[in-house]
């Protein structure tokens, strides 16, 4: 791997991470979007740019770090498999204990005053529908929310990550041995949105090209031949308007046939957006990993990613609440409220680094050193 | 003065009324959760909202247009309905608008009059008597009533039962009427006790009175029982019984006055504030708290049309504001609280045999009121309203006036005013007459002064300092001070009122002769007022009365309202286009919180000065005859508005109209699509209204589902999409959109009482008017998308037909550099070389010039090549073969070789390309030139053919062949690879000494 896709990865690593403060931070109606939904509410600037960031031009992050996850892993095939595993435990299962532990934290503060324990009602995080405060549900229910269903809910990605970890000698014997048929079978996985607890459709396909890319030398360094950057990004950025349009204009008649016209145009986006990101953005990626403030920002990634939920959808509840005469509140609430959240993230990660740094260490399994 | 104190006015709603009701014959009633009042006719299913009925009857299961006499709520959306004249039962779906018939399974034939009865029990089942068969239960599961009672009745007991039902709640108690009597169930120990088995000692089954044929049942919110039968020839029998089987007597005081001849009490009906009803064939009774006795409720002829009249009431419903819905035979009748509870007083005079006309109000000292009537004089009635006597003709007049003459006149009274200095009561009559009458001696002077010129006094008030004011018929303006009658003003014309401002100023409202204003120290004519049309003047001339609202503002009903600044000298005019009832004002009072109360030719109204708003009190606020109350007005020291007339006299205060009460949320009660009806509770309940492009014509009916507010209700809405701002609706309680563009609207609208409170919600309903789909954001885009590609594809070939001319290009620079450049170069050497042997040896020269002239004909050769190669015309397969058979004719025919050439036929269809058709010729030519020169052979083999997309050329010889040792690695094969792997080609060679060769080219095509 050479020293610039080393950079590629860092930067990618870090700027899906803070794009994901976008996807979670909307304040549509519909709360839960998924690839599918329909929006039932009027077509507006705000409410456009809302649902094209957060469930249309954004998708591509998670496919994106998939692949740098499976890539990476692959590249540490001389090392043997239990330690690396071992290793794991420490960079994800351990982090992912503590940020679990932290959202319970956090919520559980905020339900303890009127105005923030509104704030936690209204977000309806819990993934079981029980938005009670913790003070009634008993201990067995916060084991459950600690270990099972977290209210940070984006540590699935983490916990879902070990699981593939654990995999990867069996991912990589696919791969190599029968790509076609394997990835036909993980792509079809993919469209249909397949997913039971820890395996799911995505994960499986990217982190299975992150393995086989690796482990077939593909230079990811070089421009393909038939790569075009100005299809690749009228691809990505035109059928995310197209999908954003639609989901304002069609409406759930009960029949599903939306959702597939939905799941292609989501398929082709990402696509279009993994390769127009990755291949037409080398400029960017040099001056920003050539800055310092960068680095320095881009090492507190995976802090922003462990503490960003539960803060950022009570922080929007908040700030909808209270900022409603703002002209334009919701807009802002979006562009703004994610923005703090981050650099709040930020600030508490430069804290706990400097202060307790054995803690950072093993909060973020080592990363950000 | 013989009055009539009015009953409670009851609003009456029939076929006539022109709202929709199908059928005057009202069985049933029923008002659900969002306040929509449902009626069961003779005729089907009906759902008021205040303005229209709306026949329920459509679906794949059709309500029947048939008697409807019952309607039970089911769940939140069902309503189950009972037709018992075709025996059908069904439940009605109000989101859906669908129907479903229930079934009705019983083991026997049932017998004529089988009246069906359906009562829901309070653990929600629902259960059906069946007079002279039993009770059924109806299965959810079977969607039928079937024979599945939980009750144990006594062996036969259910044959004789009545279809009447009652649940007592409190005791969980179900009690059954029949033949055998009564019959109690006893929900927690299940059992049924009767008159023969008694264990609890239930005093009314013992009570020999009620043993036989009881019809109805009713246990009120006091425990009494109340018990009616037909246990006789005697008629029906009604008991009121207390929990130990004694009468209670006293609380029936007032049913005996009811009904002469044949009457049934069918229903008994207590409000949630325990007024109690009783209903039936017949009779309507209604049990007054305050004089603890019944009252019979019938209209009689002279207040007809605020009465109720029936034959028949069949139900008696409470709504959700407390206002009384009755269900009868001659329509349905609605009656507020406010009339029940007398807070509005309407005296109604008996005009059969003489008219009684009141002109003027005063209230006494002692709180009596009395009132100057035309042609009867004086009269009086106490704080209560009951009348009283008064002295006023007690003393006749003196003998040496004309005492007949006075005493007839004296009884034409037109108004009165009490001095406020001496207490004595000033009475203007006609032809001048005055009376003055001390309350205290009981003595009336009769007084005729000169100065009045027999002109009737029409007018009497009095200033803040004690000087009385007389306006005349005649028009005169006279003030009375010091014990002096004075003329002040001559107008000229009929001074109807005398008004006294605050500042002391004397208005004047006359006939014809508009509005005066009179300095009452000069009796100058300050400010004068009169019709117009131009601004600043009355609506008409004649004006009937003055008030003032403030200190700048005197409000004149001169035809329409005239608020005259008498600082400005302006006049706004409000009539009946601005909301006025009537442009015929007839008499003002403003009490005391400032309102202004208005009698017009259409009634009684409030004119609020904040908001500008008018509102109109009709019977359905209890008020009765306003339009006939135009001749006089009054505040009394309570505060009581007092308007008096022609035969009627309304009295109330203002604070009971004033309403605390929130308005209720706006309803939207139908959605008109062009034409058509939708059903609107399906399409609430969907979210938003969908709609083509072309459905985009359509009507929003509301209400806000309050019948006591309904008329003083303030609608405002708002199209979001549309409007930018609310828009205050007519009274239409519609809303119309024509031609609405494609797009998601929200229609908001709320009611706003005249208090100024507003809905407590906003209601609001999603339409959403589809685009075509070539209108759409995602449709453009679309093509956006496509468009955007376009231009890249146009771009893109373009750039690469660019990039072949510069290729072109390249090569042919190349081919020229390569072919001739090196040729000419060695032509020009070799020429040099010619030259300078040319002179000393003439040998070498010739062969220089021989290998200039070989190199000179290989440039013209290369030369051909490359322009054969360019020209287009040149781009066929066929002259392609023909320039190579010719080329290899050439070439062996001149060594003496034998020629095979063999050109496959679909070789001919092939399109090469410019360079690959150059790159096949030169390594066809390379290998035929190499047979020629080196295999020595006998015969050549050259074959063209197509084989499996693939371009073959075999050029094949019997020649000496070689080996790689002795091959030419130069330009020759070097040159044919190259070529070769220029068009993807694939060269193959195979030669062996003494054997030929054989060179095998293959180019993939397309």
């Amino acid at each position: 791997m050479t020293r610039f896709i080393s950079q590629k990865l860092r930067f990618y690593s870090f700027v899906c991470i803070a794009l994901l403060l976008f996807v979670h931070g909307y304040n549509l109606n519909e709360t839960y979007l998924q690839k599918d939904s329909l929006v039932n509410e009027p077509l507006t600037f705000t409410t456009f740019i809302e649902y094209f960031l957060a469930n249309g031009v954004l998708r591509f992050r998670l496919p994106l770090l998939f692949i740098i996850s499976g890539y990476i892993f692959a590249l540490q095939d001389q090392r043997p498999y239990a330690e690396r595993i071992k290793k794991r435990l420490v960079t994800l299962i351990i982090p992912f204990l503590i940020w679990s532990a932290v959202g319970l934290a956090i919520t559980y503060l905020f339900q303890q005053f009127p105005v923030t324990a509104k704030a936690v009602k209204d977000a309806q995080l819990d993934q079981l529908g029980d938005n009670r405060p913790y003070n009634e549900i008993g201990w067995g229910g916060i084991l459950l929310r600690w270990i099972v269903v977290p209210i940070s809910y984006q540590l699935w990605f983490i916990k879902s990550l070990f699981f593939y970890n654990l995999l990867y000698p069996v991912l990589k014997w696919m791969v190599l041995k029968y790509p076609r048929i394997w990835f036909s079978i993980v792509s079809f996985l993919w469209i249909i949105g397949f997913g039971i607890y820890l395996i799911e459709g995505m994960g499986l396909l990217f982190f299975s090209l992150g393995i086989w890319l690796c482990k077939n030398n593909y230079p990811l360094d070089r421009k393909p031949q038939w790569f075009s950057s100005y299809v690749s990004w009228l691809f990505f950025i035109g059928l995310s308007v197209i999908k954003t349009f639609l989901a304002f204009e069609l409406e759930n008649d009960g029949s599903n046939w939306h959702s597939w016209i939905f799941i292609l145009l989501y398929a082709g986006s990402v696509i279009a957006g993994v390769m127009a990101i990755w291949f037409s953005t080398d400029r960017l990626v040099k001056w920003c990993m050539g800055r310092k403030w960068f680095i320095w920002m881009a090492a507190f990634a995976f802090v922003i990613y462990g503490m960003h939920v539960p803060l950022l959808p009570y922080a929007i509840r908040l700030s909808c609440r209270y900022f409603y005469n703002v002209p334009n509140y919701r807009l802002v609430a979006y562009i703004m409220v994610p923005l703090m959240v981050m650099f709040f993230c930020m600030a508490f990660g430069a804290l706990l680094r400097a202060l307790l740094p054995k803690v950072y260490k093993l909060a973020t399994g080592g990363r950000g050193f | 003065m013989q009055a009539a104190l009015a009953q409670q006015a009851f609003i009456h709603i029939s076929t006539q009324d022109g709202m929709g009701l199908s059928s005057n014959t009202i069985n049933t009633i029923y008002q659900d959760k969002k306040g929509f009042i449902w009626v069961g006719t003779s005729n089907g299913l009906q759902r008021f909202d205040g303005s229209k009925f709306v026949q329920f009857s459509t679906g794949l299961e059709a309500i029947p247009y048939s008697s409807l006499t019952q309607i039970i709520q089911l769940d939140s959306n069902c309503l189950f309905l009972s037709f018992p004249t075709i025996k059908e039962f069904g439940i009605f779906n109000t989101s859906k608008s669908t129907y479903k018939k229930v079934g009705l399974k019983t083991s026997m034939e049932l017998r004529p009059r089988t009246d069906p009865f359906i009562w829901k029990a309070s653990d929600g089942e629902l259960y059906l008597d069946l007079h002279r068969y039993g009770v059924l239960h109806y299965s959810k599961k079977e969607n039928a009533f079937i024979e599945d009672n939980p009750f144990p009745f006594p062996k036969g007991w259910g044959q004789g039962l009545y279809a009447t039902t009652f649940e007592d709640v409190v005791k969980k108690q179900y009690w059954f009427s029949g033949d055998s009597g009564i019959c109690i169930y006893n929900k927690p120990t299940h059992e049924v006790w009767t008159r023969n088995y008694n264990p609890q000692h239930i005093a009314i089954l013992n009570n020999s009175k009620v043993q036989d044929k009881i019809t109805e049942l009713y246990i009120d919110k006091k425990r009494r029982i109340w018990v009616c039968g037909w246990p006789g020839i005697g008629g029906q029998v009604r008991y009121c019984l207390d929990s130990n089987g004694n009468y209670l007597n006293k609380d029936t005081i007032g049913l005996n006055t009811g009904p002469v001849g044949y009457s049934e009490y069918r229903r008994f009906y207590e409000t949630r504030k325990a007024d109690f009803w009783i209903s039936g064939l017949g009779v309507l009774y209604k049990y007054d708290k305050k004089d603890q006795r019944f009252n019979y409720i019938k209209s009689n002829l002279s207040i007809d049309n605020i009465g109720i009249n029936y034959d028949y009431v069949f139900q008696v419903m409470e709504d959700n504001d407390g206002a009384i819905w009755l269900a009868t035979d001659r329509g349905l009748y609605f009656t507020s609280v406010a009339s029940s509870s007398y807070a509005v007083i309407n005296i109604l005079f008996d005009n059969s045999k003489s008219t009684t006309s009141i002109t003027d109000i005063l209230e006494m000292p002692n709180g009596n009121f009395w009132f100057t009537s035309w042609g009867q004089g004086v009269k009086s009635l106490d704080k209560n309203f009951n009348t009283v006597a008064n002295h006023v003709y007690d003393q006749k007049p003196k003998k040496k006036d004309s005492v007949a003459f006075l005493e007839g006149v004296s009884k034409m009274t037109w108004c009165m005013q009490r001095q406020s200095s001496t207490g004595s009561i000033f009475i203007g009559c006609n032809f001048g007459v005055l009376l003055v009458h001390n309350p205290t001696k009981n003595t009336t002077e009769y007084l005729r002064p000169a100065i009045f010129n027999n002109s009737t006094i029409r007018y009497i008030t009095e200033d803040k300092q004690g000087q009385l004011w007389f306006g005349t018929q005649g028009g005169r303006l006279i003030k009375y001070s010091n014990n002096q009658f004075t003329l002040v003003q001559e107008i000229g014309s009929i001074i109807y009122k005398v008004f006294i401002d605050n500042q002391g100023w004397l208005w004047l409202a006359t006939h014809e002769k508009g509005f005066f204003a009179i300095d009452q120290n000069t009796g100058k004519v300050l400010q004068h007022y009169t019709a117009g049309k131009e601004r600043n003047n009355l609506y008409t001339n004649t004006a009937f009365d003055i008030e003032q609202l403030n200190d700048s503002i005197i409000v004149v009903g001169a035809g329409a309202l005239n608020f005259v600044n008498k600082k400005r000298q302006t006049i706004r005019l409000l009539k009946y286009e601005d909301g006025l009832p009537s442009n015929t004002v007839e008499r003002l009072r403003v009490d005391k919180k400032g309102f202004l109360w208005i009698i017009t030719a259409n009634g009684l109204s409030r004119y609020n000065p904040l908001t500008n708003a008018i509102t109109f009190y009709g019977s359905k606020d209890g008020i009765i005859s306003a339009e006939q109350a135009k001749s006089a007005d009054y505040v009394s020291s309570q505060g009581l508005l007092m308007f008096a007339g022609s035969n009627a006299l309304v009295v109330f205060h203002p604070s009971i109209f004033a309403n605390t009460q929130l308005p209720p949320n706006v309803t939207i009660t139908d959605f008109k699509l062009f034409n058509t009806y939708l059903p609107v509770d399906s399409l609430l309940g969907s979210g938003a209204v969908k709609l083509r492009n072309d459905q985009n014509s359509f009507s929003l009916y509301y209400a806000a589902l309050s019948f006591m507010q309904h008329d003083k209700l303030s609608y405002y809405y708002k199209m979001e999409g549309i409007d930018k701002d609310w828009i205050k609706a007519d009274k239409s309680l519609y809303i119309n959109y024509s031609l609405l563009p494609p797009g998601k609207y929200t229609f908001k609208i709320y009611a706003e009482n005249i208090e100024g409170m507003r809905s407590q919600n906003i209601t609001e309903i999603i339409v959403h008017i589809k685009p075509p789909f070539w209108r759409t954001y995602w449709f453009l885009s679309v093509l956006l998308l496509l468009t955007a590609l376009a231009i890249y594809s146009v771009y893109t070939m373009k750039v690469n037909k660019l990039l072949a001319v510069e290729k072109i290009r390249t090569r042919v620079a190349r081919d020229l550099h390569d072919d001739m450049g090196s040729t000419l170069s060695t032509i020009n050497i070799l020429t040099a070389m010619a030259k300078n042997k040319m002179s000393t040896d003439a040998v070498r020269t010739a062969e220089y010039l021989g290998k200039i002239g070989d190199n000179s004909q290989r440039m013209m050769e290369a030369m051909d090549d490359i322009v054969w190669s360019i020209k287009p015309s040149n781009d066929s397969m066929q002259k392609v073969t023909a320039r190579m058979r010719e080329f290899a004719t050439n070439v062996l025919e001149a060594k003496d070789m034998d020629i095979k050439f063999n050109i496959a036929e679909d070789v001919l269809d092939i399109k090469l390309n410019m360079e690959a058709r150059r790159d096949f010729f030169l390594v066809f030519k390379e290998a035929v030139n190499n047979a020629a020169k080196y295999s020595k052979a006998e015969t050549v083999w050259i074959d063209i053919s197509v084989q499996n997309r693939k371009l073959i050329l075999c050029v094949k010889d019997n020649g000496v062949g070689f080996t790689a040792d002795n091959a030419d690695n130069g330009n020759g094969i070097g040159n044919m690879k190259k070529r070769a792997d220029g068009i993807n080609g694939r060269l193959d060679i195979h030669s062996k000494e003494g054997e030929g060769t054989k060179i095998r080219l293959s180019v993939p095509l397309g």
